[in-house]
């Protein structure tokens, strides 16, 4: 056997490689039967990156149908209030290549709260009936109101209002939710990194 | 004593001469005091007061609103001018809720309640009185200390450390404060031991400050406190840092000194716990530093909470030409007001006007070069640079594998950083947005479980829909066949009803599903619907006594009157499309499209039955024979659909018993009670008509035979009404059952929904009554142009019964309506 | 009355990326006044000729990315990497030399890569490395100790040697004619010392007039000092520094106890070549170098280790440069595993896995 390897140093090498293939696929195989992840299933992963607004822009009836959609097949580019960061988590999670986001640029990534001007309201219920996740109250022929807190801002409301009393208004900047924003970073120019004014500042800290 | 060091530090310039040159004074008295509701950590402040109302200095003015929250004292008399929301120290320099006061000028104070003997009152009472005078860390963080002194509660607590290290540059608040009030300090360290009773007890001072340490020296001869002198080094004046140069001891990532047996406390919030106690003094003014170059008469003065920054400025001699920025708090944690229209608050320890000499303006940022500075630095042994470019990068999650969490947000890594990184503002950046994003999380996942809920209920309903849709159509199919044979008559009316049944059909189009469900049910229903039941829009399937017995006397009595009625049998069934979907939708119930399709449904019966009474009178008295048959067979379909019906009902309700068991089972009750005080009083009045019709005509043994059922029915319309007042003294008290989201309703939609359904019965009530009059009216018409002087009169009592009924009814409705909108 | 708002903390030590660079150039200063003594004016010329070309780049590269360039010329990091490299270069180098190392150095390792504090790679190692690869022969020829010649070369020979590659009296400083300027460096030397045992290679070398050891002994020591200056001024930590030169002296006691006869002694690993230089100067460069205390200590090792195998087994008579680009490739994965114990958690974290 040796001797006829050493013979054939051509075949020796290629014995080689075989038994060392058949090593690593068993190493591998093994491996993957030993450290293997008891994932959610796809659909559920995908469904735990939507936004879960539940607006319908994706042309699916809800965040969990378009998961279902994305794990058939669907694009992932069709969530306007995920915005980019959920296409790329998308685009991660799926192994595919980002793609541009297929929406109206301005609309994407501004967080609203549906507001009804309560006292323009007919209490006709039509927006309760339209709201994905229960986030209206009110009776017949009563004024309606929102539940700021479980709104999704998902605009679905509004257009069945047939006196077109909701607005929808950017979530509001309050003490509570004020944060510093992002430095400008090294490369910014200089008016936008000081902001030494007697000016007055908006509320992201640069001088109007 | 052993000292520990922390891990890195810097030693920035002290400054701290300049404030301590001039003896602590009394800031002037201001004309007016903007309080903020929240000048703490927690919930804010609840009001006490409102605009108008006199006020004296350390009166209550708002009250500590949940757990984690603290009490706002009056810091003057006079007059609450306004509460709105006002700028507030902020680094946001945005506004919030403040009272306001304008001062009369007097400082007249309220009688303060010391506790005398304090040395030996319980804790209870030691604590109270901290968290009546709304007592907050005065360090800066503002966290309410009786909250806070609390903690002996679940933790067992060796060590008390009282903070005097006060290691920022130019805030000398506290030195001053221990050269000035050193007894103060030692009663209300005493006072604090007393409270957690730990085994020992130390003072934790800088080494810079020697008049301070000499005093509290002297002041702790005769205690077993403890002042422990440690080395000058930013920032050992950090709770985890002093504990652990005290200690050794290290406050575990997350946690509170308390779960390492330490509670810390800092020198002016034990001065105000020792002033609560000792004086009754609430908390309504404080010691701050007013210091910087672009001041003149850099000092410390003791100030009331709620004085504008402007007015002290002018006290120090404040040149804002000279002005870099207004700091307040030290250079190193402090934030910068942009205006000095701002009130004075309990963590105001400095105000600090630095010239641009001094804090020149920022220079930009260059790139990081990795220098590693800011690590050698950092006292939480963090690695900033790698922070700061997670942050920069927006890599939130890797910047919380390198604990960014546990930046206590000193500014050492700033400090020191070659490149003038505003490392900080990365953090709090990277901070702001992962709490965001955790709260979007959060909501995501709210509004999932809801939508799902939704998503449930709505197939639930479809589903049941179907289920009842089905076994109503068996029945109808076996029904037909029967009909067909039995009465020739009543077939004219089912395109009649199919075509209004596509009617509603196109009008449900639009709302869900469930609701054209319940449409089509509902005429379906209105098919073989009772013929008797045309003037009873409340009519009940859930009580097939009266029913029954209302259609047997009935039947007897048109028996008994003429033959004519044979188009009016056709009239009176259509008109019968009505009681049906009444009936239909009332035990599903609350929902509100089901009650506007109601609404037309009982329109299209008013018609359908003046169609009815009209046939009735052109009716001659023929076919008697042919009649009857007509009935029997509309009996047979009655007891049919209430058997279909008796399903119906009692899918929803074991339906709503799912959602909330108890109150819907009550429910359910009252509904069955209310719709058999209905069917009864119908009755009742049904009977009534057949009398005046009987009397109409003239037939003495028929008068009779109605007078016979008006008692009955009026027997059974009293016990109904009985139960029903019975039931609905219960019911209040049951919560509502069946709300939009019943699932998961709040306080809120609960009472909504029940004010919803009272409002909806109020309405139907109104309406029936109001049909009742009209047909009452109508009767006695009917019965002075038979010129029966007996009948006239029954008429009129009926026709009196009505009206009340109808005044009642619309009362309270009114009552409702205007309750609902206060 | 408005203020402006900024983010604490107000207060900032006043010592900025250009003063920090600025310090290491300082530090240079020693170790370059040796090498010009010894050596004639050549590491001179280096260094001139690197930065100027280096601060064009440097500034027409940032031009070119739109970015203002002045900051950036400011802050001194540019002009670091290019007294650096000119250091690293044999003196009397063809001024193409220098040209071809500072366009690597700036534009490809530094500017390519983002910037200053973006790059992986020690720029001027990089350049260095490339050079020596693309260019061996005029990378290998170091200028023998002035002080070997009988007659050391003017500044203005030096030039002309630089920019026209001929002497003035017409010969070539390179080629075959020139050994009278050029000798192996004695790490170079030793070796190809072929079949000599090593205390014969000494005899050999020790029987010059003066003692080419001792030149490169003082050489390296102005560069100690240099070192111990930005030690003294905190401008880095104690650790890569020491682990380095520990690990190597380790190893060469190492292999010399084991071998006297056939492997250097400790002593010339440490003062012969780019040791001291390379300890102090380029093994610290605290862009391409591991981050915590911890990590600085496996990295230092790790070019020490490096280092001596290099030197003792490879092709190359030095090594600090190759040794310096394999350990600020494994900078990023050493950081990971030496994440220090933040306050208040019981145990460091390691690599970026979450923990369980
Ligand atoms: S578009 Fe709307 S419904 Fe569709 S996935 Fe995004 S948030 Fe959900
Ligand atoms: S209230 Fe309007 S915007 Fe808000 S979740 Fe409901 S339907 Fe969407
Ligand atoms: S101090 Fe500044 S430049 Fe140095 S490593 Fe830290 S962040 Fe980077
Ligand atoms: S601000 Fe945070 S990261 Fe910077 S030194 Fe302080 S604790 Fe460390």
């Amino acid at each position: 056997m040796i001797e006829f390897l050493a013979q054939h140093p051509v075949l020796a090498a290629v014995t080689g490689l075989l038994t060392l293939a058949a090593l690593f696929g068993a190493l591998l195989g093994y491996a993957s039967i030993r450290f293997k992840v008891e994932g959610n299933p796809i659909v559920d992963q995908i469904d735990s990156l939507l936004p879960q607004t539940q607006c319908g822009q994706c042309g699916h009836p809800g965040c969990h149908p378009y998961a279902e959609a994305i794990a058939n097949g669907d694009d992932i580019n069709k969530c306007p209030p995920g915005g980019e960061s959920t296409m790329e988590a998308l685009a991660e999670l799926m192994g595919r290549d980002p793609m541009p986001l297929d929406a109206d640029p301005d609309t994407i990534g501004v967080k609203k709260v549906a507001y009804i001007r309560e006292d323009e309201c007919i209490g006709c219920t039509k927006c309760i009936i339209a709201c994905p996740v229960d986030a209206i109250v009110g009776a017949t022929k009563l004024m309606h109101t929102v539940i700021e807190s479980d709104c999704t801002g998902c605009d679905l409301c509004v257009e069945p209002c047939p006196v077109d009393c909701i607005d929808m208004l950017p979530v509001e900047t309050t003490v509570k939710n004020w944060g510093w924003n992002r430095p400008q970073g090294p490369n910014a120019r200089f008016e936008h990194q000081v902001f030494a004014s007697d000016r007055p500042f908006t509320t992201d800290g640069r001088a109007v | 004593m052993r000292l520990w060091d922390f891990h890195g530090g810097i030693h920035p310039e002290e400054n701290k001469q300049q404030s301590v040159q001039q003896a602590l004074v009394k800031a002037p008295l201001p004309k007016q005091v903007v309080l903020p509701l929240q000048q703490h950590i927690g919930a804010p402040a609840e009001p006490l007061v409102s605009v108008g109302d006199t006020v004296k200095t350390g009166q209550l003015i708002a009250q500590a609103d949940d757990f984690i929250s603290a009490n706002i004292h009056a810091s003057i008399s006079g007059t609450v001018t306004a509460i709105d929301e006002r700028p507030i120290p902020h680094a946001s320099g945005m506004s919030d809720l403040c009272i306001v006061i304008e001062s009369d000028g007097q400082d007249d104070w309220v009688k303060l309640e010391p506790i005398a003997d304090w040395q030996n009152a319980d804790s209870e009472t030691l604590l109270n009185a901290i968290a009546r005078a709304g007592i907050v860390g005065m360090g800066g963080a503002g966290f309410p200390t009786a909250v806070k002194a609390r903690i002996r509660e679940q933790h067992t607590i060796d060590t008390l450390v009282i903070n005097a290290a006060e290691c920022e540059p130019y805030i000398t608040a506290d030195d001053m404060a221990m050269r000035t009030y050193p007894e103060r300090l030692i009663q209300g360290v005493q006072i604090l031991s007393q409270l957690v009773k730990p085994s020992r007890c130390l003072i934790g001072i800088e080494d810079n400050k020697p008049e301070a340490i000499k005093a509290l020296h002297s002041a702790t001869k005769d205690t077993d406190i403890d002042v422990v002198v440690v080395p000058t080094k930013y920032p050992s004046g950090g709770e985890k840092q002093l504990i652990q140069i005290l200690t050794g001891r290290e406050v575990p990532s997350g946690g509170l000194p308390a779960d390492i047996g330490v509670i810390c406390q800092n020198v002016g919030t034990a001065i105000a716990i020792a002033k609560a106690v000792i004086l009754g003094e609430p908390l309504i003014s404080r010691i701050t530093t007013l210091t910087g170059n672009a001041m003149t008469r850099r000092q410390n003065v003791d100030v009331r909470l709620g004085t504008p920054i402007n007015e002290l400025l002018d006290f120090a001699g404040f040149n804002a030409a000279l002005a870099s920025r207004l700091i307040m708090g030290g250079p190193m944690m402090g934030f910068t007001l942009t205006s000095d229209r701002l009130p004075v608050v309990k963590t105001t320890n400095c105000l600090l006007a630095p010239t641009s000499q001094e804090f020149p303006d920022p220079e930009p940022e260059s790139p990081c070069i990795r220098c590693g500075m800011c690590e050698q630095a950092c006292p939480a042994e963090l690695l900033p640079q790698q922070l700061h470019w997670f942050a920069k990068a927006e890599e939130f999650e890797k910047a919380q594998l390198f604990n960014l969490f546990d930046c206590i947000e000193c500014g050492a890594c700033s400090y020191v950083c070659p490149s003038s990184i505003p490392l900080v503002q990365y953090y709090r950046f990277a901070k702001t947005e992962i709490h965001k994003e955790q709260e979007e999380a959060k909501k995501a996942e709210r509004a999932k479980i809801r939508f799902e809920q939704r998503q449930a209920r709505l197939e639930r309903e479809e589903a049941e829909k179907i289920a009842a849709r089905n076994a109503r159509m068996a029945a109808a199919a076996a029904k037909s066949a029967a009909a067909k044979a039995a009465a020739p008559a009543t077939s004219g009316a089912s395109p009649v009803t199919q075509g209004l049944a596509q009617g509603l059909d196109e009008a449900a189009a639009k709302k869900l599903k469930i609701q054209r469900a319940a449409a089509t049910v509902a005429l379906k229903k209105a098919e073989k619907a009772l013929t008797e039941a045309a003037l009873d829009s409340n009519a009940s399937p859930d009580n097939k006594a009266i029913l029954e017995a209302n259609h047997k006397a009935a039947q007897e009595k048109l028996a008994a009157i003429d033959q004519q009625l044979n188009g009016g049998a056709q009239a009176k069934t259509q008109a019968g499309a009505n009681p049906q979907p009444a009936v239909a939708t009332n035990p599903n119930g609350l929902d509100d499209a089901a009650l506007k399709k109601l609404k037309i449904q009982r329109a299209a019966a008013s018609v359908a039955l003046k169609k009815t009474e009209k046939a009735l009178a052109e009716a001659t008295d023929e076919n008697r024979v042919q009649l009857e048959a007509t009935f029997k067979a509309a009996q047979d379909k009655v007891s049919d659909i209430e058997q279909q019906l008796g399903i119906a009902s009692a899918q929803p309700a074991s339906n709503e018993q799912s959602v909330a068991a108890p109150s819907a089972d009550q429910e359910k009750i009252l509904k069955q009670a209310k719709i058999a005080a209905a069917a009864s009083k119908a009755a009742m009045k049904k009977a009534e008509k057949a009398l005046v019709h009987a009397q109409s005509i003239g037939d003495t043994d028929e008068i009779a035979a109605k007078e016979a059922a008006i008692v009955t029915a009026k027997a059974n319309a009293e016990k109904a009404a009985d139960k029903l007042a019975a039931l609905q003294g219960v019911t209040p008290k049951a919560p509502a059952a069946a709300s939009h989201s019943a699932s998961d309703a709040t306080p809120e939609t609960d009472l909504a929904a029940k004010q919803e359904k009272a409002l909806k019965q109020a309405k139907i009530i109104v309406a029936a009554t109001r049909t009742a009059l009209k047909k009452a009216k109508k009767a006695l018409a009917e019965a002075q142009d038979s010129k029966d002087p007996e009948a006239i009169k029954a008429q009129q009592a009926v026709v009196e019964r009505c009206k009340t009924k109808f005044t009642g009814a619309e009362q309270t409705l009114a009552q409702l309506t205007s309750s609902d909108v206060c | 009355m408005a203020f402006i708002r900024v983010s604490s903390p107000h207060l900032h030590r006043p010592l900025s990326t250009n003063k920090v660079m600025q310090t290491v150039i300082l530090a240079t200063l020693p170790g370059l006044a040796a090498l010009t003594l010894l050596f004639g004016w050549g590491s001179l010329i280096n260094v001139i000729i690197a930065s100027v070309v280096g601060l064009t780049f440097e500034a027409l590269i940032l031009k070119i990315r739109q970015r203002n360039p002045l900051p950036a010329i400011k802050d001194n990091s540019a002009l670091l990497t290019c007294v650096l490299l000119g250091i690293a270069l044999p003196p009397l180098a063809p001024w193409w030399l220098p040209v071809t190392g500072t366009f690597v150095a700036i534009v490809i390792a530094k500017q390519l890569y983002g910037g200053l504090g973006n790059n992986p790679f020690n720029p001027a190692m990089v350049a260095y490395a490339l050079l020596l690869i693309s260019f061996p022969v005029e990378m290998t020829q170091w200028v023998a100790p002035a002080a070997l010649l009988d007659h050391g070369l003017s500044l203005g020979q030096s030039f002309s040697a630089v920019f026209n590659g001929t002497l003035l009296n017409g010969g070539t400083l390179f080629g075959s004619g020139t050994d009278a300027f050029t000798m192996a460096t004695p790490l170079d030397g030793f070796k190809h010392k072929g079949a000599l045992m090593a205390d014969e290679y000494w005899q050999q070398n020790s029987a010059q007039p003066e003692n080419i050891w001792q030149t490169w002994a003082i050489a390296s020591t102005a560069f100690l000092l240099g070192g111990l200056y930005l030690l003294w001024k905190r401008i880095f930590t104690w650790h890569i520094p020491v682990a380095m030169l520990g690990s190597l002296l380790v190893m060469s006691l190492l292999f010399y106890g084991a071998d006297a006869s056939n492997y250097a002694s400790p002593m010339v690993h440490l003062f012969s070549g780019a040791t001291l230089f390379g300890a102090f100067f380029i093994a610290t460069d605290p862009v391409t170098a591991a981050t915590s205390n911890k990590g600085k200590l496996w990295f230092g090792a790790g070019i020490g280790v490096l280092v001596y195998v290099i030197r003792t087994w490879g092709n190359y008579p030095d090594a600090i440069a190759f040794s310096v680009l394999l350990m600020n490739f494994a900078a990023p994965f050493i950081d990971y595993y030496t994440q220090p114990r933040s306050f208040g958690h019981s145990k460091a974290r390691k690599g970026i896995k979450n923990e369980p």
